[in-house]
C-alpha cells in the first residue's frame, strides 16, 4: 500500500471531471466504483484472473462508503488483481504420473487426445486447490485539481487501470508525459527538434 | 591476430581480416534502429534533453525556480542512465555518489549519450524529495517523501497525499520552465554552447 507507507513510484495523469454539484457528483463517483467493483474469481470457475476497484485501507471491501473513499479533496481507492497460476511444472509433474498409472492399468501409453483431456482435467483440479496471488494498486484523485495519481509504473497495469477509470467515470485521462506536456505548451514539432549538438555531436543527422 | 582479435574471430564477430562481420554489422544496426525508435517515440528525447539540461543546471548553486513562493534546487545522486541514437555505445549506467558530476560522465553527455534516468533530490525550501525520474513518461519512481509532521493517522494519508501531488507538481512545472527556455533562441544560442563548454571543460 505506497499510500499508505514506504516510498511512492508513480505515474500521473490530469482528469477533469464535468461541472456539478459536490453531493450529486459524490455519489455519482462512489456509484462508479462499485460498479467496476472487484469481484474473487470462482473457485470451481475456469477465469484465472478478476481485477477491479476495492477500497484504500481494505482490499475486501467493496461498499465504497463516502468516509472510506474521500480524503479531503482526494477520491482514493485501489485497484485489485487476483490471479491463479498453476505451476507448469507441478502440471507436467501430475501429468506423468497419470500417464504413468494409465499404462500400468491399460497395459499402453495413452493417446495424444486422452492425454490432452487428462491434462485440462488435472489443470482443473490444480486450479481448484492453488489460492490467488493478489496485487493492489493504489490511485488517488485530487477533484480539485483534477490530478490523478496511479502509485504503479508497470506499463500493462496503468494502461489497464486509465482504461477502467475512464470507462466508470466517463473521463479522459491524459498522462503527463513529455509528449503531452509539450502539445499543452502549443509547441510544434517544426519549431522544437532535437538539438543536433546534444544528440548526436560531431554529424549532420541521426544516421 | 592479437589474443582479443582470436577470441572475437572465435565468437564470429570478426573475419580473417580482422573488419566486423557481416551479422555483428547487422546485430549492431538492429540495436541502433531500435535506439532511435525509442529516442522518438513520445518525444523520449525531449525528456532526456531535460535531463541534461537540468544536470547541467545543478551545477549553479542558483535557485532553478520559485515554486508557491520558495525556491527548488535539484541535485543529482548516486545513479544515471544515458541513452544514444548513434556510436557503439547506445547505453550507459554510471553509479557512484559523484557520478553524475565526474568526468566519466561528462565525457559520455559529450558524445552524444543523454541521460534517460536520474536519481534526483529536490528541495523545495526546507523539504527534500529523493526519487528517480525517467525521460521517457516523466514516471517518478521509488520515491522517499519528506518527514510527515502530523502524528494523527487519519492525517497521515492526507499529508501524504499531499506531498506525493506536491512532488509531481514540482517536476512538471520545472519541465514546463524547460520547455520555456527550449522554445526560445536563448537555447541554441547561449545555453547549448554554454552546457557543451562544460562538458568539455577540465580537458
Amino acid at each position: 500500500m505506497p499510500l499508505l507507507k514506504g516510498s511512492v513510484s508513480l505515474t500521473r495523469f490530469r482528469a477533469d471531471l464535468p461541472h456539478e454539484n459536490a453531493a450529486s457528483q459524490s455519489e455519482r463517483l462512489l456509484d462508479a466504483l462499485r460498479l467496476r467493483a472487484f469481484e474473487p474469481i470462482a473457485v470451481q470457475g475456469e477465469e484465472e484472473r478478476a481485477a477491479g476497484f476495492v477500497e484504500l485501507e481494505n482490499h475486501t471491501a467493496t461498499d465504497f462508503s463516502p468516509t472510506a473513499a474521500f480524503q479531503g479533496d482526494w477520491l482514493v481507492f485501489s485497484w485489485r488483481v487476483d490471479t491463479i497460476r498453476v505451476s507448469a511444472a507441478q502440471l507436467r509433474e501430475e501429468l506423468a504420473a497419470w500417464s504413468q498409472a494409465f499404462e500400468n492399468e491399460h497395459e499402453r501409453p495413452p493417446s495424444r487426445f486422452e492425454k490432452t483431456e487428462a491434462k485440462s482435467a488435472l489443470r482443473k483440479e490444480l486450479r481448484a486447490v492453488t489460492p490467488p496471488t493478489t496485487k493492489v494498486y493504489d490511485v488517488a484523485w485530487n477533484l480539485s485539481t483534477g490530478t490523478l495519481q496511479l502509485f504503479c509504473l508497470s506499463r500493462k497495469v496503468v494502461d489497464e487501470i486509465q482504461a477502467a477509470i475512464e470507462k466508470s467515470f466517463d473521463v479522459t485521462l491524459l498522462p503527463r508525459s513529455p509528449q503531452v506536456l509539450f502539445d499543452e505548451q502549443g509547441l510544434q514539432d517544426a519549431h522544437v527538434k532535437p538539438t543536433p549538438e546534444l544528440c548526436w555531436p560531431g554529424l549532420t543527422s541521426m544516421i | 591476430m592479437s589474443r582479443r582479435q582470436d577470441a572475437a574471430f572465435a565468437r564470429g564477430d570478426i573475419g580473417v581480416d580482422g573488419e566486423a562481420t557481416e551479422e555483428t554489422r547487422e546485430a549492431a544496426e538492429v540495436e541502433r534502429a531500435r535506439a532511435r525508435e525509442q529516442f522518438l517515440a513520445g518525444k523520449t528525447w525531449l525528456g532526456r534533453e531535460f535531463l541534461t539540461w537540468l544536470l547541467w543546471r545543478s551545477e549553479s548553486s542558483d535557485a532553478l525556480l520559485e515554486f508557491h513562493g520558495e525556491p527548488v534546487h535539484v541535485l543529482f545522486g548516486g545513479r544515471l542512465t544515458l541513452k544514444g541514437v548513434t556510436g557503439d555505445v547506445i547505453e550507459l549506467t554510471v553509479k557512484g555518489t559523484e557520478a553524475a558530476y565526474s568526468k566519466v560522465n561528462r565525457f559520455a553527455l559529450e558524445h552524444g549519450l543523454l541521460i534517460h534516468a536520474a536519481k534526483l533530490k529536490l528541495t523545495l525550501g526546507e523539504k527534500e524529495f529523493d526519487f528517480t525520474l525517467d525521460a521517457q513518461l516523466l514516471d517518478i519512481r521509488s520515491a522517499k517523501l519528506p518527514d510527515l509532521l502530523t502524528d494523527d493517522e487519519d492525517d497521515r494519508i492526507q499529508e501524504r497525499l499531499f506531498l506525493s501531488e506536491r512532488l509531481g507538481d514540482l517536476v512538471q512545472t520545472v519541465f514546463i520552465h524547460f520547455l520555456e527556455l527550449r522554445r526560445t533562441p536563448e537555447w541554441k544560442n547561449t545555453i547549448v554552447p554554454e552546457i557543451l563548454d562544460w562538458l568539455r571543460a577540465d580537458k
